[in-house]
């Protein structure tokens, strides 16, 4: 390959290939000897092959000037920014330069406040602070607005006329007994939870409110001894009546 | 203090660990027009404003230069470590702006038309600032913009195919062809822009 093989009158599309593919190198002085020596030599051959080189020459040359009058003004002005905030937030650190590093003949302008300053430069951070502060404004204000709003099922007339067996429904199929108990006049508070511990305290029991001191208690599953429990809850000294109600099926008697 | 004149990047990074301002100015006013072109040019019809985010790309870059310059290990070249640092930041920009899948979708290496090369160099027949803005205006226009990245690496600062490989994250016959193909739609666009400077009256 070290030979040229461009001593004929024809270039093969071997030759234009490897023309083509070498060309940047070859332009860039970046080829080894005999291959450049290759690209010199099959140029004069082919004199359309040194148009195509002293075309890329000239857009490189473009390309070249464009780069070295690009103004980089404003990128300074920006950077010293940035620096004049990383000084003023690191007055004693090592990486503070004692002035601005270079001797920029642009007046000074007026510097942002450092929190933004700092912000500016890490624009990952500014958008988790903006994050954080919508987050912040928005979430006590949803919270209160959650907090002061009534609940839509607990204004409505219906739950006022609801029975109470129905505000508070057993599993379809379960049967609930009911025991009523009227309480002495004098029966202090702590009755209720005694007899509760009577009935059974495995069991689920609710007490429903009823006139004239009298209370259902209303128990699942069923109690195996009723009479038993019939009469412990007799025999308890702040009870003046007890008596068996008649069971509900709750698939049947909501 | 480094004699700013014929110091290496190496020379000046060095001494700016020892905070020398000079050496700082110095490494910016050689390499900040390049990589700002660079950068400039590459963003060219992203959809970003170009020319702002080529400032504030080459502002950062030299940012972290100045706060951290032993992180130039000098493992590679130091044009291939600044135009990447530089390439990676301008990335991520196109990155927060969701442009940058759009970019792959066009960056195929198959639009190249073919154009007779016997044909007469357009270029050659422009003036100066035609042919400035013709270049220009038809390296933003190339389609794939990893071979305008190339040809922008390659022109700018004579970068070596195997540095340009190394920046772009490829194989070094990626970059060739690449390069071919560039150059090729460069050439195309260029003929078709003459002949609309020879039909202009």
């Amino acid at each position: 390959m070290n030979t040229p093989n461009a001593s004929g009158s024809t270039l093969t599309e071997d030759q234009r290939q490897r023309f083509e593919q070498d060309l940047p190198a070859w332009l860039a002085g970046a080829l080894d000897a005999p291959d450049a020596q290759w690209m010199e030599a099959v140029q004069r051959q082919h004199p359309t092959l040194q148009a195509q080189t002293q075309a890329l020459r000239q857009v490189r040359a473009v390309l070249r000037d464009a780069a070295t009058e690009e103004s980089t003004d404003a990128a300074w002005d920006l950077l010293m920014q940035k620096v004049a905030a990383d000084t003023a937030a690191e007055p004693s650190s090592a990486t503070r330069p004692a002035t601005h590093p270079a001797p920029s003949p642009r007046p000074a302008r007026a510097q942002p406040p450092r929190w933004l300053a700092w912000l500016w430069g890490h624009a990952d951070w500014a958008n988790a602070c903006a994050a954080a502060a919508v987050v912040a404004l928005v979430a006590p204000s949803a919270w209160m607005a959650w907090q002061r709003q009534p609940a839509p099922d607990s204004a409505g007339p219906a739950w006022r006329s609801s029975p109470l067996a129905r505000l508070q429904p057993a599993a379809p199929g379960e049967v609930r007994v009911r025991l009523e108990v009227q309480l002495q006049p004098d029966a202090p508070a702590s009755a209720l939870a005694e007899l509760s511990a009577l009935a059974a305290p495995q069991l689920a029991a609710i007490w429903q409110a009823q006139d004239g001191h009298r209370w259902v208690l209303q128990l699942t599953p069923p109690v195996p001894d009723t009479a038993a429990l019939l009469q412990a809850v007799q025999a308890h000294p702040a009870v003046a009546q007890a008596r068996w109600l008649p069971t509900l099926d709750a698939a049947t008697n909501p | 203090m480094v004699s700013s004149t014929s110091a290496s990047p190496q020379q000046l990074l060095h001494a700016m660990q020892s905070r020398d301002q000079q050496a700082f100015r110095t490494l910016w006013d050689d390499w900040a027009h390049k990589v700002q072109f660079f950068v400039r040019s590459k963003l060219a019809s992203s959809g970003l404003d170009a020319e702002q985010c080529a400032q504030e790309v080459v502002a950062d870059v030299f940012y972290d230069l100045w706060r951290h310059p032993e992180r130039f290990d000098g493992r590679v070249a130091f044009n291939t470590w600044l135009f990447t640092v530089a390439r990676n930041k301008a990335i991520d920009r196109l990155r927060q702006h969701q442009r940058r899948a759009v970019m792959e979708e066009s960056a195929g290496d198959e639009d190249f038309s073919d154009v007779p090369d016997d044909a007469p160099t357009p270029e050659v027949q422009l003036d100066h600032r035609q042919q400035r803005h013709a270049v220009m205006r038809c390296l933003e226009r190339l389609r794939n913009h990893l071979q305008r990245e190339a040809l922008l690496l390659w022109a700018i600062d004579d970068m070596p195919l195997a540095a340009i490989a190394s920046t772009q994250q490829c194989p070094e016959n990626t970059v060739k062809t690449r390069l071919f193909h560039g150059r090729k739609n460069l050439h195309s666009c260029l003929q078709q822009s003459l002949r609309l400077e020879a039909t202009t009256p």
